[in-house]
């Protein structure tokens, strides 16, 4: 007797906050169907067809998708790009901003003011950034000069050269995004409970031990959330070689969405961007969904 | 997360139809019928006061019409065209420029000889060439409000250190090349490459005597007197070496900071920087002249800006007339005296120079006048704006000696001659 | 401490001064070089002071365009886009996190996969449906689109979730309904969490430039700061002095809320359960 009444007590209780719950996330979910869903969904639709600026839409079916495999000179060489700087960037990136996490601990002085300076050049506007960066690595720039006067070597013409652009992408993008994981990291080595350092020194853990045995595998679920992130952003990365280098020296430096943001605004050929922002989506979907398949044998979550 | 993909799928399928349904659909710029919209560029307030002054030029000869203006800044201007091209939105009015046109023809109405008498305007009162400057294969889509073509600038300050020649009317290619190794000393380079189409093409042009497009639109970057002219000017860089390695694909204005930076004494610059460059930052006595000759004399390509009119516009006669205020004889002279640009009315030409200092006004007058006396319209291929983008960031490589300038335009030849 | 303990804190104050200095080169350049005149911006051999300090060149923008126009514009779209993230994250947030109701984790996966759509691609249509709405060219425009991102209700999940349900079940106990809870006890628990999101809101919406720059018509009257930096490169060249020392102008507002937020951050960041555990 008494069960039926619970049940049907937390039944209606169920339902009520189903109902509640609906209230409170309905402005999102409208939001998002409204503002993401429906491009989203207008995109896919797009991909389908040759879709000028301007003119008369017509129905290709894969059209699209084959000319970007077969026939378009600059999309493998997006799709290289794209990788080389994910590969390059994510662990440079998750690992220095670790790093300087890990070496700013409560015992060094400013440690507060250190973290802000660290994380300026996330808010400083890109134009602003790239123009510095070009200013110190232009053969005329800064660095040349400094090796000419000490050492009298000549580098290199840096966002010039095929290999040496890509590195100075990555280098300088480095730069600009170490400071958002590095806040990150910072966040979770200040929720470290005490009781644990502590037992784990009494232990005779010191230094790299416990810095590698205890620290890594406790902040080891931010590290990961640090790295999806910067995987997807990585993929994503547009701004900084259209300033910096232009996507050159020829297309050595055009990452994806430097393809599909030409294609689209400068080539005005609508269908073809849309394919390839598909094949970019299916991409970021398959590595994230195998991060997180791969999380488990190396993120230590505590339960 | 079956319902969610079934959810998704649905409305997928509403935004499909809703696509077939309202494609068509929109809004064409104005909308009542004496509403005409003009889109154009501008990025300083200047640029706005001066657009806002012919405005009002336009709206005190048409007090029936409700005439507003919309801008953007330069380099987005036409970024935002494509997505308003895309979506029916164009305003009745738009700027244009003679290198953007080819890109963006489809939008624009092509403009007859009647079209031209309801804005009020005669073909003789513009200057010769001028209204070539915006035509695309035989169709004018625009009619312009200033005309330029491309003049080499020179620091003569750096010349006269250096014990070069300075450039002058009549000059040749042989003068060129001694003035530009003469100039290159002391860590100072004789000419600013280029890296804009307009600013790498002019001495090539120049030099072979013809264009790398065909009179019918069809490319022609292979062609032989082109490609020699071509390879000449990037061994500027990497033989002659009288000019700096471009650093990054990015520096779309790479030649012209250069020497106005005072680290190259010439470059290749149009007539719209003229004034500009009289009274340049670093404060260097700076000079110009025409396009040197070359064994078939000099050819320059006349270039400018002007107004067309959508294709789309609802109310074309009213903003016909609004056209013809913004290129009438009044809005026309009032570029000129203003300074702004080399106004494209016979009549209003003149008043150009009396605005430049005294100093400076015969030496501009005589050039200005040399140079626009070799002039051909500028010829395009369709996809002429992928040309250029795919052409930039391979003459890096080229000016950087990775690779020669015969296969960078040997292959955008390939890619795009169809 | 013992003697080689405090030789290793001499050691690593060293080093990671030394790492900032080099860290902070290229904004200092960035500064010097916002007080240059134009013409000297690539002299050679590069200066890191120009021949003078032109202070002037911060007045200058404010004349070169309608600078404060995007100044103004720039302030009310953050703040009225982040007001409007904080409500639709908080409240989506809390759904996600601490009621229970069908279909909550497939939909929240669906919200989470929408975080990896790239911009760049659904802009266009995006567009199209501004006209639809007739909203190109107006304020929505700038605001709303970019305000229901997964990413604030993703943050905000973290966040919740970390606050003991026992608040839950004694506010349940009194009859507060879930409104009064939330707004009585899980947002005034969750101060760190909304300063964490309201930076990084108002930071993305602050720089956000490609929607701006295709939403906005007239730039007269609704153009932004990033959009407004690039009204400095023209037809006939780039005012370098100019964009230079506007883009310091517009670092500022930034750099300010970061400095005032600074302690709620890092400990907002951590509790989201983002950075820890």
């Amino acid at each position: 007797m008494t069960t039926t009444v619970n049940d049907r007590g937390r039944n209606t209780m169920a339902k009520a906050e189903s109902r509640q719950a609906l209230g409170f996330v309905s402005p999102a979910l409208i939001g998002l169907a409204l503002f993401t869903v429906l491009p989203v969904a207008l995109s896919i639709v797009m991909g389908f067809y040759d879709w000028p600026t301007y003119g008369e839409k017509k129905f290709v079916g894969f059209d699209n998708y084959a000319k970007l495999f077969t026939s378009s000179p600059d999309f493998w060489p997006a799709l290289r790009n794209t990788a080389v700087f994910t590969i390059l960037y994510v662990p440079v990136s998750v690992i220095l901003s670790l790093t300087l996490a890990l070496s700013l601990h409560e015992r060094i002085r400013g440690r507060a003011a250190l973290r802000i300076l660290f994380f300026i050049p996330v808010v400083t506007p890109m134009v602003a950034n790239v123009l510095v960066w070009k200013m110190i690595l232009q053969p005329q720039g800064m660095l040349n000069g400094l090796s000419m006067e000490w050492f009298g070597f000549q580098l290199p013409n840096f966002l010039a050269d095929p290999q040496w652009a890509m590195v100075m992408v990555v280098i300088m993008s480095v730069w600009q995004g170490l400071g958002y994981n590095m806040l990150i990291f910072s966040a979770a080595l200040e929720q470290l409970p005490d009781s644990v350092m502590e037992a784990a020194k009494l232990d005779g853990a010191s230094g790299l031990t416990l810095l590698w045995k205890v620290k890594v595998p406790l902040i080891s679920p931010s590290i990961f959330f640090a790295s999806v992130m910067t995987l997807i952003s990585s993929l994503q990365v547009f701004v900084q070689p259209q300033l910096l280098t232009g996507g050159g020296p020829g297309n050595a430096t055009q990452p994806l969405v430097q393809f599909i943001y030409n294609q689209g605004f400068k080539f005005q050929d609508l269908g073809l961007a849309a394919a390839a922002g598909w094949i970019l989506f299916a991409i970021i979907i398959v590595l994230t969904a195998a991060q997180f398949v791969a999380q488990k044998k190396w993120v230590h979550y505590e339960h | 997360m079956k319902k969610a993909h079934i959810g998704f799928m649905a409305v997928a399928a509403v935004a499909s139809l809703a696509l077939s349904a309202c494609g068509g659909a929109s809004t064409g710029g104005g909308a009542s019928e004496n509403s005409v919209v003009i889109d154009m560029w501008s990025g300083s307030e200047d640029d706005t006061a001066a657009l806002n002054a012919q405005l009002a030029i336009a709206k005190e000869e048409h007090p029936e019409l409700d005439i507003t203006m919309r801008t953007a800044p330069w380099g987005d201007y036409f970024t935002k065209m494509t997505t308003n091209m895309a979506s029916g939105n164009m305003a009745c009015i738009s700027g244009m420029n003679s290198g953007q046109l080819s890109g963006y023809t489809a939008g624009f109405q092509a403009l007859s000889e009647a079209d031209l008498k309801t804005a009020g305007l005669d073909a003789a009162d513009f200057a010769p060439g001028a209204l070539e400057i915006l035509q695309n294969k035989g169709e004018m889509y625009g009619v312009p409000f200033d005309m330029s073509t491309m003049l080499v600038y020179y620091n003569a300050d750096q010349l006269k250190a250096a014990g070069a020649k300075t450039p002058e009317i009549g000059w040749t290619f042989e003068d060129f090349e001694q003035t530009a190794k003469a100039a290159t000393t002391k860590g100072k380079m004789g000419l600013g490459i280029g890296m804009g189409d307009f600013q790498w093409q002019a001495l090539p042009i120049s030099r072979a005597g013809v264009q790398p497009v065909t009179e019918d639109g069809t490319l022609d970057l292979t062609n032989p007197d082109f490609v020699k002219a071509s390879e000449w000017y990037g061994d500027l860089v990497t033989v002659q070496k009288v000019a700096a390695p471009v650093a990054s694909a990015s520096d779309a204005g790479w030649g012209e900071n250069q020497f106005s930076s005072a680290n190259a004494a010439m470059a290749v610059d149009g007539t719209w920087n003229a004034v500009g460059y009289l009274n340049n930052d670093p404060g260097f006595e700076a000079g110009m002249a025409p396009l040197p000759a070359g064994k078939n004399g000099s050819l320059g390509l006349v270039l400018g800006s002007g107004f067309g009119l959508a294709k789309d516009c609802k109310n074309k006669d009213a903003a016909l007339k609004v056209l013809g205020s913004l290129l009438g004889q009044k809005s026309q002279d009032y570029i000129a005296t203003s300074g702004r640009s080399y106004p494209a009315r016979l009549s209003s030409q003149p008043l150009y120079f009396e605005t430049i200092d005294a100093k400076y006004r015969n030496q501009v007058k005589s050039t200005f006048e040399a140079a626009f006396e070799n002039v051909q319209g500028q010829r395009v291929s369709d996809n002429w704006s992928k040309v250029g983008t795919f052409i930039q960031p391979n003459l890096v490589s080229v000016y950087n000696g990775q690779d020669t300038m015969a296969k960078v335009l040997d292959s955008a030849q390939q890619q795009f001659a169809k | 401490m013992s003697r080689g303990e405090r030789v290793r804190l001499v050691f690593q104050h060293a080093a990671i001064y030394i790492a900032a200095l080099i860290f902070m080169a290229p904004l200092v350049y960035a500064f010097f070089s916002a007080l240059k005149p134009n013409g000297e911006m690539f002299a050679t051999p590069p200066r890191l002071v120009g021949s003078e300090l032109r202070w002037s060149n911060f007045a200058a923008v404010f004349e070169y365009g309608p600078f404060v126009t995007y100044i103004a514009n720039s302030f009310f779209v953050a703040i009225a886009g982040t007001l409007v993230v904080l409500f639709v994250s908080t409240t989506a947030g809390y759904a996600f996190g601490r009621l229970r109701w069908k279909g909550r984790d497939a939909i929240f996966v669906l919200f989470l996969a929408t975080l990896m759509v790239p911009q760049e691609v659904i802009v266009i249509p995006m567009f199209t449906l501004m006209q639809w709405l007739g909203w190109v060219d107006t304020y929505p425009a700038l605001i709303l689109p970019f305000a229901f991102t997964a990413f604030g209700t993703f943050l905000m999940r973290q966040f919740f979730r970390g606050i003991p349900f026992e608040l839950d079940e004694a506010a349940r106990v009194d009859g507060a309904g879930p409104i009064r809870t939330f707004v009585q006890i899980i947002l005034p628990l969750s101060k760190s969490g909304v300063a964490v999101l309201s930076v990084f809101t108002f930071m993305s919406f602050w720089n956000s430039y490609l929607w701006p720059l295709i939403v906005t018509v007239d730039y007269n009257k609704l153009g932004t700061l990033p959009v407004g930096l690039a009204s400095f490169s023209g037809l006939t060249g780039t005012r370098w002095d100019l964009q230079m020392a506007a883009a310091i102008i517009s670092m500022i507002p930034t750099t300010i809320l970061v400095i005032a937020l600074q302690k709620h951050l890092v400990k907002g960041i951590s509790m989201a359960g983002l950075g820890g555990r």
